[in-house]
């Protein structure tokens, strides 16, 4: 450990990190477009510039190792000079439309002309013309005069996905980002590049002119497109006299899952949360209310034989609640999941499409084998927990608590609970790792919880931590539940 | 489309190359050139083996060919000029042979950085050999003799 000084601050840290590591991990404000954490750095934007005494120049914080006593600035006179400067060359060619870029309120460009810039521009000359709205596929539109050629979406396709579609072509002033000759971008991790790029360069189709971004709420969520659970931002608001939209999904930086990126495919799997059903329970394909449902439901409990299906994506704490429910009334839990070979890879994608399968074998559900369509034959009530595996082999009593349509609509009894993007719980991933997803304060549920369902049928009232505190030292090696609220934790497998 | 293949002695160069240079990165160029000097310009076909050969992406040869005013990228029958832009050039009136060289359209003109021939301005190269002390009457001259270029 060493200490350096920056604006005169003492701040402790690794000897012979980057400096401007160390500047963004402890909140020290400093410019840049080429840096990322998950890139490294490049040094070619040189907008991280920073006063070093001694040094007789400014140097760039990205290709800087600390060592004890380093003495940098950040706030001088000088360096703020240099800083306008820099971005004042970053800026000669642009085409200031932020009134139509989508990037507009999450702009680097823009943040820092209010930080640093302020001026008028003094461009006299033509500014430089470059394509604009190229589709460079996946999803992804190119605006060239906009691109302030940091690369890190050129790195990004070579270092991470190692597909190499993007490259600087030209020189200079004249230099510009495209696909490679003869080439589409198209790798399962494309998308990512939207938020790498810090500028309003390269941006979502699927998300352009939807929204002003200053508009959205953002909540603490987690992917459930497949079993790795990649840490997500869902960004949402609702709009005047509407219900709540999810405009989209961004990774969340999580080190212990997904670093900070997520795949295609998940970031697309928001479009689900919007096609949830309307909030109405059904008996006997009528619609009905919460507490006759209830009230059938009970009185079937007590008389019937029955068996329960669950989905293995159901939370921690939904999960803890059926099996309290299955030694209430004394029937089988059964799971069933889908492996996609073809999905899975090394990186971010589990082949796995359930995201809580972990939990299901954790709690000692049984798997959907022969023995279950055995069993089948001498039940008279199914239980489905939002299972899409369930099937009806005849005619039978059927309660299923689902989110979305589903397969016996006009058979049997349904509770429409709360989809994951507007409730909370737990999530244990295929490597062991339990995460934790929020819920927006923001909006007002219109749907039951599944808890507050399974708890009317208990007659119990669990919240999220209590029912997962009863059971932590039983399957959870006893991490609090408070721990888990903060940042995921390794449960090991 | 048929595929494309070194010579044999252009591999052996490439091999002896590589054993110059302390990274492959350096074979870049040379490897360009070997591509443009036999095509007369780089078919992404070629640039695609040369990838094959160097173990780098194909992006890589489009990124560094694309920085100079050399390579081409399109066949092209076309007569090859390239002007200087450069300052002693540009006293001597390169400007004049720019905006006459521009009214053609049988030849294909660009713009090049010095190519080292100041004391002899304004110059340029046509189809690579170097002409000197231009004036549009000479350049004139030189264009009308197909079979001289």
């Amino acid at each position: 450990m060493v200490t350096i000084y920056v604006n005169n601050k003492p701040i402790i840290c690794k000897d012979k990190e980057l400096l401007i590591k160390v500047l963004k991990e402890n909140d020290i404000f400093i410019p840049h477009f080429c840096y990322h954490e998950s890139l490294g750095a490049d040094g070619n934007c040189r907008m991280c510039l920073v006063e070093i005494e001694g040094s007789k120049r400014p140097q760039i914080a990205c290709d800087t190792f600390v060592y004890d006593g380093l003495r940098v600035h950040t706030k001088s006179e000088s360096i703020l000079e240099t800083n306008k400067d820099i971005l004042e060359l970053e800026l000669l060619s642009h085409p200031v439309d932020c009134p139509t870029c989508d990037q507009a309120g999450e702009c680097s460009l823009q943040n820092y002309y209010m930080e640093y810039g302020l001026y008028d521009s003094r461009v006299s000359v033509a500014k430089n013309k470059k394509d604009k709205a190229l589709d460079l596929g996946s999803n992804i539109m190119l605006d060239q005069e906009r691109c302030v050629l940091c690369m890190r979406c050129v790195r990004f396709c070579s270092d991470i996905t190692k597909t190499d579609e993007l490259v600087v072509m030209g020189r200079g002033n004249d230099s510009y980002i495209t696909t490679t000759p003869f080439m589409r971008l198209s790798n399962p991790y494309a998308m990512n590049v939207i938020d790498l790029c810090p500028v309003g360069a390269l941006t979502s189709k699927d998300f352009r002119f939807k929204q002003r971004v200053w508009f959205l709420d953002s909540t603490q969520s987690i992917c459930h497109a497949c079993s790795k659970n990649c840490s997500i931002f869902i960004d949402h608001n609702a709009q005047k006299n509407q219900n709540d939209h999810v405009h989209r999904f961004r990774p969340r930086v999580n080190t212990m899952v997904n670093g900070h990126f997520i795949c295609d495919e998940g970031r697309l799997s928001y479009k689900k949360a919007n096609e949830t059903r309307k909030n109405d329970f059904i008996m006997k394909s009528r619609i009905s209310t919460y507490e006759s449902i209830l009230k059938h439901t009970k009185k079937l409990l007590q008389s019937e034989n029955a068996i329960a299906l669950v989905s293995a994506s159901l939370s921690v704490e939904q999960m803890l609640l059926v099996k309290e429910l299955s030694e209430m009334y004394l029937f089988d839990v059964y799971y069933d999941y889908k492996e996609d070979e073809k999905f899975g890879d090394d990186f971010l994608k589990s082949s796995i499409k359930e995201s809580n399968l972990y939990t299901a074998k954790l709690l000692d559900f049984k798997l959907v084998d022969k023995p279950y369509e055995e069993s089948l034959i001498s039940k008279s009530l199914i239980l489905n927990f939002n299972s899409e595996f369930i099937s009806k082999p005849r005619p039978i009593e059927m309660i299923e608590f689902l989110t979305h349509e589903g397969k016996f609509e006009r058979s049997s009894s349904i509770f429409t609970y709360e989809y994951f993007h507007n409730d909370m719980g737990l999530l244990i991933n295929s490597d062991g790792v339990i995460s934790s997803y929020k819920k927006s304060s923001k909006v007002k549920s219109e749907k039951f919880t599944l808890l507050k369902i399974l708890n009317d049928l208990l007659d119990e009232s669990y919240t999220n931590e209590s029912i997962y505190e009863k059971y932590k030292e039983l399957f959870f090696k006893n991490i609090p539940y408070s721990k888990i609220m903060k940042q995921s934790q390794r449960l090991g497998l | 489309m048929s595929g494309y293949t070194f010579s044999a002695e252009n591999l052996k160069e490439i091999d002896k190359l590589l054993k110059r240079y302390p990274s492959k990165e350096a074979l870049t160029l040379p490897i360009l050139w070997m591509v443009q000097n036999d095509l007369g310009y780089l078919s992404n076909i070629a640039l695609r083996e040369a990838s094959k050969i160097l173990d780098m992406p194909t992006s890589h040869f489009y990124s560094v060919a694309s920085f100079y005013t050399m390579f081409k990228f399109k066949k092209s029958e076309k007569v090859f000029v390239e002007l200087c832009k450069s300052l002693s050039c540009e006293l001597n009136n390169s400007d004049e042979l720019y905006e006459y060289l521009k009214t053609r359209d049988d030849i294909e003109l660009v713009r090049v950085e010095c190519l080292g021939s100041c004391g002899s301005s304004p110059m340029c190269a046509i189809n690579g050999k170097y002409h000197e002390n231009l004036n549009i009457k000479k350049l004139d001259t030189i264009l009308g003799d197909k079979d001289a270029l």
